[in-house]
């Protein structure tokens, strides 16, 4: 009798193991997303470190319509680990993943994966020299590397000297610019035709962003470092080079060295800078988006933009309707915001898209 | 790197010590226990007055030595366990706070890394424990400041009744998987000798079948999803404890304590990574060296205790190819005066008084020959005061004051109050009620790390109210516990890591936090001629939610549950023995858990609820003093496909078998 009692409350803890039982499920998407779009702009969510919860949004001006998480919907697989940047080519967009190490290859129309270029160690940046020829920067590689966008593949690199980090690119003629941002401060020269380094020109302190104006000269805004870095801190510099010469001509110095502006990029006529003003917290005084001719003299006073109780992150420049979008990371754990601005700073909308939002790619076939 | 032992050389060394310790078997004298000194607060029911304390039974942890800290707690108590993987970091939260704000303590040694503001589970082998004591909420002010959820003490004591013993525990299991534990003891009457050897390895290489990744078949199309294992998580600890006790007389008792661990552990790439898989392959080493001396004089009705204590950290993370190394040491060093008295028969005071000094030091070397370095160190100046009182039978209550003077921060004072009723004259229900006020300090490398590193941080403050009723019987073989209890606390200038758009992270004082919820716990035991069951299960609920109205940054995030923390979880193990044979059952659940502060879900980022079970099946002989066991455990029970937090694959169904003598 007693042995048939504990053979039931034996039975009774198998039968509440078993009521445990498969009861997670990995397979998790069961509705991927069907579209199809005409154009409109994607917006590269970073996600948080080692989380992979980076995430593709796309949004359309024309009925101010967004679709969130678009690569994952349409693929059921996540886009990875931090996203970075993002480049469109015709019907393609490439996204660089920073932590994950690779290159996402999307279809513009359906968001469909088109395939994956892998295998870099810390990859920030693609430029497009030709339809089969590209280059990618990376943080930590001391090169930079060659890929072949057709074929999917790495097909060389060039060696960068004592320069570890390499970050943002922007081309004149066969001369391809190159910004070496992390405790570093040269701009390095490479001949698009040889794959070779041919210069150097030393700017100031981590050079993180460039463009080239109207008058094919090149501007070149440095963060300056950070508070306590043993590389050294120094006040933020924008600076504009002579291409012909690569000779610095003119030099714009930050006051608050507390200032770290980043994301100078530049209108369709050639002619007006834009740059985010701000470091990592509300702190900064002024912070926000500044414009300023190329012809100024000397740096903006008040903001284009003003930050006020948001943290502006990254914007972008529609090349076609001149709007300009605005992200806001909010507490960087939820949904980040975007502001979208007419080209002369009125508001015209603001939607959700994803975790840190942090580059924009528009799409215009 | 190359590491500094094999495993090979420590499991010959193992042996050898063995060996040795059998062969002196002849030089064990035969003596009876004496009983020491008159310690007042021998008894356990004293001690924990008025405090919402759990303390584990010694057969239980003796039964789980082969297992790390994170596990047994996971299985015994109702405290999350966020877990990265096998062998990988593994942090416990209590009632909704964060890793932070809980503390562990080793004989009074913070097990907490400087460098990472947390104690990591999985380096804490059982083997090296004898003792565990869980302090929720308020109640860790008796053991420490800081641990604003609540803190786990881990203590090793003297046997005085040994003379000659020890055990030895090997295991055997899936992903190559060994352990090898060892423990001599050694001693008389008057002098105790406790070394305790450990080592584990496993290339921890699972398969698994990974989602996050996929190439597209040219043929159809469709995604491919790769089978792969767990590249790059192997892991591999040694430790040695060493203790030496001494009393003299009534009055006199020393003690001498060693423990020193080395933790290697490879960083498995998240299951998104597909770059350059040599240039990013990192491994960690964790060295740990910790010493504590205690002189004790025991008194008539009180008890002097001079502590001195040292802790050594050493962590070294590197990445392959890329030269990249950092470099983390940091020291603590502490002298702590106890006194205690019973003044007349129902009152006990304790006052104590602790300085303590600690130093981090933080090198980075990268790439062509970057570097970056930082250091730091600071005093505080610690006081404690305690008075417990037994006013009637059924009336108890426990004054404490902490005090504390960090260097630039203003002297604080952290009060308790706790009050036990017993509701029945046999004492089987007791009513608990407290209130206390606690603070939470930055740490060296909050305030100093670069790059991020916040100087203007402020100290999170927290207010908490806490009530539970607890229920004992025995009653015809049936030993049945009981308790529920509920808590609320508030706290302030909660810190957050946040990200910067130039690539670093930085502490802030952003939220308020209000964390309240129920916390449960049943354990029955039943014995029956030959059988015995025994179980214990434990439930939690808990709301924890930024409470912070105006928030600018995350006004979305208001009254939203806190990221990581799950709202329900439930632990649940049951054995049932038969003579020498037992089945063991052990069951852990956590209800979803949310990835960003605004509770979003997502079928990408969502962490559904976790469900897991384990089962063991042993054998236990013993001959006279000679105790043997074996036990063969399955893990993951039914080969769930899941995962625990974001981007980790996890194991499936994977099997160990241990074999344990013991002397």
């Amino acid at each position: 009798m007693i042995l048939k009692s504990n053979i039931s409350t034996l039975i009774g803890i198998l039968f509440l193991a078993l009521m445990f039982h498969s009861c997670m499920d990995d397979d998790l998407n069961q509705n991927p997303l069907h579209s199809k779009q005409s154009s409109g702009v994607f917006v590269v969510n970073e996600g948080n470190f080692t989380y992979s919860n980076a995430s593709l949004s796309f949004y359309q001006p024309a009925d101010k319509s967004v679709l969130n998480d678009v690569f994952y919907q349409t693929n059921t697989l996540p886009l990875g680990d931090v996203a970075q940047s993002i480049e469109v080519r015709d019907s393609l967009a490439y996204v660089v993943i920073n932590n994950s190490g690779k290159i996402f290859i999307i279809s513009t129309e359906n968001f469909k994966y088109k395939g994956k270029i892998t295998g870099f160690i810390s990859p920030r940046h693609i430029h497009f020299v030709s339809n089969t020829k590209a280059y990618v920067s990376d943080l930590y590689a001391g090169k930079l590397y060659i890929i072949d966008p057709m074929a999917q593949a790495t097909v060389g690199s060039i060696d960068l000297g004592s320069h570890a980090s390499s970050e943002n690119m922007a081309q004149i003629g066969n001369k391809l610019y190159l910004t070496c941002w992390s405790y570093d401060n040269f701009l390095l020269v490479i001949d698009t035709q040889t794959d070779r380094l041919i210069d150097s020109i030393q700017v100031g302190k981590q050079p993180n962003s460039l463009v080239v104006d109207k008058n094919q000269n090149l501007w070149v805004l440095s963060d300056g470092g950070f508070p306590g870095s043993s590389y050294g801190q120094e006040q933020a510099q924008l600076i504009c080079i002579n291409t012909s010469s690569n000779q610095i001509i003119k030099t714009f110095i930050f006051n608050d060295i507390q200032a770290s502006p980043s994301n100078l990029q530049i209108n369709q006529s050639g002619d007006s800078l834009i740059f985010l003003y701000g470091n990592w917290s509300r702190s900064l005084s002024g912070a926000g988006i500044y414009k300023m001719a190329i012809s100024d003299s000397e740096l903006p006073t008040n903001a284009f933009l003003e930050q006020n109780d948001n943290i502006f992150y990254a914007f972008g420049i529609d090349p076609t309707s001149s709007d300009i979008y605005v992200s806001n990371t909010k507490d960087f754990s939820s949904r980040g915001e975007v502001f979208r601005f007419s080209e002369n700073g009125q508001a015209i909308d603001t939607f959700d898209v994803g975790i840190n939002p942090t580059a924009f790619g528009f799409w215009q076939p | 790197m190359k590491p500094i032992f094999t495993y090979s050389k420590l499991k010959s060394g193992l042996i050898f010590a063995l060996f040795l310790v059998l062969g002196s078997q002849s030089f064990a004298q035969k003596d009876t226990l004496i009983k020491n000194g008159v310690d007042i607060v021998a008894q356990r029911s004293e001690k924990i007055i008025g405090l919402q304390i759990q303390q584990l039974d010694t057969n239980l942890l003796n039964a789980k030595s082969h297992q790390n800290l994170s596990e047994v707690l996971m299985e015994n108590s109702s405290l999350f366990v966020k877990s990265e993987g096998r062998g990988a970091l593994s942090t416990v939260s209590f009632r909704g706070t964060s890793s932070t704000h809980t503390e562990v303590l080793w004989n009074g040694i913070s097990l907490k890394s400087p460098m990472l503001g947390v104690a990591d589970m999985s380096l804490i082998p059982m083997f090296f424990i004898d003792e565990l004591e869980i302090a929720y909420g308020g109640a860790s002010l008796t053991h420490t400041e800081g641990a604003l959820g609540g803190s786990v003490l881990l203590n090793t004591q003297a046997d005085w009744s040994n003379k000659f013993g020890g055990r030895f525990t090997q295991g055997l299991g899936s992903f190559t998987t060994i352990q090898d534990f060892a423990e001599i003891k050694l001693g008389n009457k008057n002098i105790q000798s406790n070394s305790r050897l450990m080592g584990q390895y496993s290339k921890n290489d699972f398969p698994f079948i990974n989602k996050n990744k996929a190439d597209i078949d040219p043929q159809t199309g469709e995604l491919l999803y790769p089978t792969e294992r767990n590249k790059n998580g192997n892991y591999r600890q040694w430790g040695l404890m060493q203790e030496l006790y001494a009393r003299w007389g009534e009055h006199w008792n020393m003690s001498v304590k060693y423990w020193g661990q080395i933790n290697q552990r490879a960083l498995p790439f998240l299951n998104t990574f597909e770059g350059d898989s040599y240039s990013n392959v990192s491994e960690q080493t964790i060295n740990n060296h910790r010493f504590n001396a205690e002189i004790v004089r025991y008194g008539k009705t009180s008890k002097w205790n001079f502590q001195s204590a040292f802790s050594d950290e050493n962590m070294l993370y590197e990445k392959q190819q890329l030269s990249y190394e950092s470099n983390s040491h940091s020291q603590l060093f502490f002298e702590k005066l106890k006194y205690e008295h019973q003044v007349f028969e129902n009152s006990y005071f304790n006052i104590q008084y602790q300085i303590q000094f600690t130093s981090i030091l933080s090198e980075e070397f990268g790439e062509f020959g970057h570097q970056q370095k930082y250091s730091a160190n600071r005093i505080e100046h610690h006081g404690f005061f305690s008075w417990r009182q037994k006013w009637t039978t059924r009336f108890q209550s426990v004054i404490i004051l902490r005090t504390q003077k960090i260097e630039e921060y203003s002297l604080d004072y952290l009060p308790y109050l706790g009050l036990d009723y017993l509701l029945t004259k046999q004492g089987s229900i007791i009513l608990k009620l407290a209130i206390s006020k606690n603070k939470h300090y930055p740490s060296l490398n909050d305030l100093h790390m670069l790059p991020g590193g916040n100087p203007n941080l402020k100290t999170e403050n927290a207010n908490t109210l806490e009530s539970s009723v607890e229920y004992r019987k025995v009653w015809k073989g049936i030993k049945f516990k009981n308790s529920l209890g509920v808590y609320y606390s508030k706290i302030d200038d909660w810190v957050i890591w946040i990200p910067s758009p130039m690539g670093y992270w930085t502490p802030e004082n952003v939220k308020e936090v209000e964390s309240k919820g129920l916390e449960w716990q049943l354990q029955l035991n039943y014995s029956l001629k030959k059988w015995t069951f025994q179980t214990n299960a434990t439930y939690a609920y808990i709301s924890a939610v930024q409470s912070k109205e105006d928030d600018l940054w995350g006004a979305d995030s208001y009254r939203k549950q806190l990221v990581y923390v799950p709202k329900h979880t439930f632990n649940f193990w049951g054995q049932i023995s038969w003579s020498n044979l037992f089945l063991r059952y052990q069951h852990s659940s956590y209800s979803e858990r949310f990835t960003t502060s605004t509770n979003e879900i997502t079928s990408r980022d969502w962490l559904y609820p976790y469900f897991m079970n384990d089962l063991s099946l042993g054998k236990h002989w013993q001959w006279t003093s000679l105790k043997l066991e074996t036990r063969f455990s399955i893990y993951n029970l039914f080969d769930e496909k899941y995962r625990s937090v974001l981007g980790r694959s996890m194991p499936g169904r994977n099997y160990m078998f241990h074999f344990n003598i013991q002397f």
